[in-house]
């Protein structure tokens, strides 16, 4: 196949990903096309950012200290004089990372806890929410706290936190939609041809589970930032000199005074990266929203008759 | 003549999707003079729906209406959204399809009843508190006054209890619920009701009992009403005058005696011949082949000209005319008089279109399965039994909390009583009862997604468990048909995919499969096109194909059938009967065709069992059944079933042509 046809190919697999119907609604949203811009433009800052910048982020210049924003430092420099602006880009990678990774893990436990909990019922069903509701009694970012504090200040231990206790919500979303499709007759036709449980569950249940759970972990993902960065910012997390934002708070607020660009520079970073994955979220839950398409609304009422 | 009450002129909403615009409603005109009843009838998706929402000001933001509503002589459509509220709070009700969902579910039957008094009284009062029923001026009304009013409400739809009062929607059943929404449609005194198929979702005996209701409220109140559904004859004699749409265009109007006596148009008259009256039990019935015209194309013609058998070149092309009936009504059709040439009476449109070819899928029948005749069935005591159920019982717990089963207080519910009934190879055995006679049950047990309490479920001789009990051959041999077409299929599956898992299941090979879905389709009348579609861009009767081509994929020896036309048309029902016929006769399995509707089942069916409140009451030869029913269960049941009642205008209607 020549050139252009593997290019046209290409572009016609992404005008019909753009035409998802899924896609399009998401298109139509203004709050999800502005989350989806802010999630990938950090998302791509933090990819390319060592080429962006000519600095490093943990060489220390003393004699370059606290400087305020300039073109050659946007962000003004640490009391170190380290560029912020750098710092904050290497930063991203952490921060984004840690989210991903956190997100990644609460799904994938809470899936798994969900699934087994609604479609098993019974006893099993009961000692799992059980221990999810005992998970739950504690607030989380205290359980956190607990978690990190016995396990030492780190980053992978500060993962493991709120990994462990993240997973909660995601077990009862996806408990409670695994008993209402249990009882759905394609389901129980499933059944009925023989197929094992784990086929019906991986075949039926968790296709049509995932929507909410996609949005649950879209949304989670800017409360994972918020807590890494709280739980940083009290010492557990990452350690200095780690561009962790969160860190970076936590030591520029001694210099609050003379270099509020300190505290600032990060402090907006949290909010846009919070900010952009909640509007994204919210886009997808009105996207993937069965009842609120305006996709299906049409064909749905004028069927109705 | 003085000014209906009610009139729309030229009605027309669209949808505003991702692409073009879905026209729900195209040109609909439609007058109802104060205590008239005027029915909206055709088939889904005909926007009948639609049009009522648009009368009553119910389109959000992505409809857009056009055409005028004149209601008393108020222009309905220039009112701002209060203004509107305020008619529909005092003068204008609306009932729904399903009552289940019209209730709110956390708030009593006097919560509903009250809350729609009150807007009756005082529709300009917005407040806050008096939402939430706070307001001081809610207080200048006793407790017990209401209560009373709430009560009489009540007694007028025919719930005399006033433990009704205190009961929430899940605890009422489907027609108690709907006559509860009728009482709060009524609570405001209302000039007009609009019924938007107030009795589909229910079963065949409360459809009667609340259509009876309705007449008389109509009677008593000279309330003006607009009565939607999808069946003609069901409808129709209830009516004055009928309004029949297709496509969200008024094909045919008038009075309503006349146009069951003598349909003019051609949709009418497959409408009307869709019904099961005066026909021979396991006859191929007429339908109405095709499907609805993409709402989305602009048409230029006839829209029904493509399912149309009188139709010609110029029905689709140029828009048909409208020509007055004699008696004072309209039909929109061009070529009425070639119509009229060829069927002189109009009882008589069965014939012309019920001789249409059979469909693409009987031919195929024999690439299947044995030719053995289906007649093999007897009416003989059965000696070898495909199935057999052995004085089976399934018990429910009523309260089986721990602490109630710790006092010896747990209680269980009968859902099965000690049910004995045995089906031969090829036979059909109907199972008729209301809502909640353990119909469903039974099947349950059958398949095996239930375990019975006590008894055997014996298929072929063997004494079989639940699903995880049975073995692949076990399972194969029954082939089930779930009551709900579009959800028994999964909604993110594709119909190759979905027919694919049973013979997935059974270890068939990839090249195999493929081969067995092509035939499958066609055998239930579809093809090749429709198997990389989903669900929810298929029709209910297409999703009822596909589900029949699952539940037949593996040649079971018996097909255990939920229902299969209580979510459907008339004219689907109809090609969904003629389709079991052809392949029962093809496959030479065994069905056991569940149904609160006995027409369907006196249809299909060899014998009948019915069953009341988990017991078998009655059963036997199905034309001995329904001709000379032994309890008077069987009659009440007889009387509310499609096509049997002796009282049905359109079956008096068909005799004079049988001549």
């Amino acid at each position: 196949m020549s050139v252009t046809g593997v290019l046209a190919n290409r572009r016609s697999a992404l005008a019909a990903i753009l035409e998802h119907p899924t896609i399009r609604a998401l298109r139509r949203n203004p709050s999800a096309v502005a989350g989806g811009l802010v999630v990938a433009t950090i998302t791509v800052l933090a990819i390319v950012g060592p080429v962006l910048t000519p600095y490093d982020p943990n060489a220390q210049h003393l004699g370059n200290r606290l400087q305020g924003p300039s073109l050659a430092h946007p962000f003004g420099t640490d009391q170190l004089g380290r560029d912020v602006a750098t710092r904050l880009l290497y930063g991203a990678r952490i921060t984004l990372g840690l989210a991903v990774l956190v997100t990644a893990v609460r799904l994938t436990i809470g899936v798994v806890v969900g699934l087994i909990a609604g479609y098993c019922g019974g006893w099993v069903d009961e000692a799992l929410m059980r221990l999810v509701d005992v998970l739950l009694a504690f607030p989380g970012i205290v359980l956190a706290l607990v978690v990190a504090g016995i396990l030492g200040p780190s980053l992978t231990n500060l993962a493991l936190a709120l990994a462990v206790v993240g997973w909660t919500r995601y077990a009862r979303v996806v408990r409670s939609s695994v008993l209402e499709m249990r009882e759905r007759p394609f389901v129980q036709a499933s059944r009925l041809t023989g197929a094992p449980r784990r086929r019906v569950l991986r075949r039926h249940v968790l296709p049509n589970v995932a929507g909410p759970v996609v949005v649950l972990a879209t949304l989670d993902l800017g409360g994972v930032i918020l807590a890494a960065a709280g739980l940083s910012f009290l010492g557990l997390g990452a350690q200095p000199p780690a561009p962790e934002w969160g860190t970076m708070l936590s030591t520029g607020r001694h210099h609050l005074r003379e270099a509020s660009w300190l505290v600032n520079a990060p402090g907006l970073a949290i909010v846009v990266a919070v900010l952009g994955t909640n509007l994204l979220g919210d886009g997808l839950r009105d996207a993937l929203d069965p009842n609120d398409r305006t996709e299906r609304s049409g064909r749905e009422v004028s069927r109705r008759d | 003549m003085t000014d209906p009450l009610l009139s729309v002129d030229d009605l027309a909403v669209r949808f505003e999707t991702g692409t073009e615009p879905v026209r729900a409603v195209d040109g609909l005109s439609l007058s109802v003079e104060a205590g008239e009843t005027v029915g909206l009838i055709g088939e889904s998706g005909c926007g009948k729906s639609a049009a009522v929402r648009a009368i009553a000001g119910l389109h959000g933001d992505t409809a857009r209406v056009d055409g005028a509503v004149t209601f008393d002589g108020i222009d309905l459509r220039s009112l701002s959204d209060e203004r509107l509220r305020r008619i529909r709070a005092t003068r204008l009700s609306t009932i729904f399809q399903d009552p289940a969902a019209t209730l709110t579910p956390t708030r009593s039957v006097r919560f509903h009843l009250e809350e729609a008094l009150r807007l009756a009284d005082r529709p300009d009062d917005g407040s806050l508190r008096a939402a939430l029923g706070l307001s001081r001026r809610d207080w200048g009304e006793p407790s017990r006054t209401r209560r009373e009013r709430a009560l009489a409400l009540l007694e007028q739809v025919g719930l005399d209890d006033p433990d009704y009062l205190d009961r929430y929607p899940h605890e009422l059943s489907g027609g108690e619920a709907q006559r509860v929404s009728i009482a709060t449609a009524l609570a405001s005194d209302p000039d007009l009701l609009l019924a938007d198929e107030p009795t589909t979702a229910l079963d065949a005996t409360t459809r009667e009992a609340i259509l009876d209701l309705l007449d008389d409220l109509v009677a008593e109140r000279d309330l003006a009403t607009v009565l939607v559904s999808h069946d003609l004859g069901l409808v129709g004699e209830r009516c004055d005058r009928v309004v029949v749409a297709y496509a969200g265009e008024v094909m045919e109007a008038g009075p309503a005696d006349r146009v069951l006596e003598s349909p003019r148009h051609p949709y009418t008259r497959a409408l009307l011949a869709c019904r099961l009256e005066g026909t021979t039990p396991g006859d191929r019935l007429p339908t109405v082949d095709g499907t609805l015209p993409d709402p989305t194309a602009e048409t230029t013609g006839c829209p029904f000209a493509a399912r149309c058998v009188h139709a010609t070149e110029s029905c689709r092309t140029t828009a048909p005319p409208t020509v007055d009936r004699e008696d004072g009504g309209r039909v929109r059709c061009g070529e009425l008089e070639s119509i009229a040439a060829v069927s002189v009476d109009g009882g008589r449109v069965a014939d012309d279109i019920g001789s249409r070819p059979s469909p693409p899928g009987s031919p195929n029948v024999d690439t299947l399965g044995s030719n053995a005749p289906a007649s093999a069935a007897s009416t003989d005591p059965v000696d070898d039994p495909i199935l057999e159920l052995r004085d089976v019982s399934k018990r429910y717990p009523i309260d089986d909390s721990w602490l109630a089963r710790l006092r010896g207080r747990d209680r269980y519910t009968n859902a099965v009583d000690d049910v004995s009934l045995a089906v031969d190879r090829g036979e059909t055995l109907g199972i008729v009862g209301e809502s909640g006679a353990g119909k469903s049950t039974v099947i349950d047990l059958v398949t095996g997604l239930e375990s019975a309490t006590t008894g055997e479920v014996v298929v072929d001789g063997e004494t079989l468990g639940t699903v995880d009990d049975r073995s692949r051959d076990q399972l194969a041999a029954i082939g089930r048909l779930f009551q709900h077409p579009q959800s028994s299929l999964d909604p993110r599956q594709r119909v190759r995919t979905a027919i694919d898992e049973p013979l997935l299941e059974a270890g068939w090979e990839r090249d195999r499969r493929r081969e067995r879905i092509s035939a499958l389709l066609s055998l239930v009348g579809l093809d090749d096109r429709h198997a990389d579609r989903r669900p929810h861009q298929l029709s209910g009767g297409q999703c009822q194909r596909i589900a029949l081509a699952r539940a037949i994929a593996l040649e079971p020896a018996l097909v255990v059938l939920d229902e299969p036309t209580a979510a459907l048309d008339v004219s689907v029902r109809a090609q969904v009967c003629n389709l079991l016929l052809d392949l029962q006769a093809g496959l030479d399995c065994a069905f056991v065709l569940v149904s609160h509707d006995l027409g369907v089942v006196r249809h299909l069916a060899d014998r009948i069992a019915v069953m009341r409140d988990g017991q078998v009451v009655e059963s036997g030869a199905a034309e001995r059944l329904c001709t000379d029913p032994a309890t008077a269960y069987t009659e009440t049941l007889l009387s509310a079933a499609t096509g049997i009642g002796e009282t049905e205008p359109t079956a008096d209607h068909q005799r004079p042509s049988q001549l």
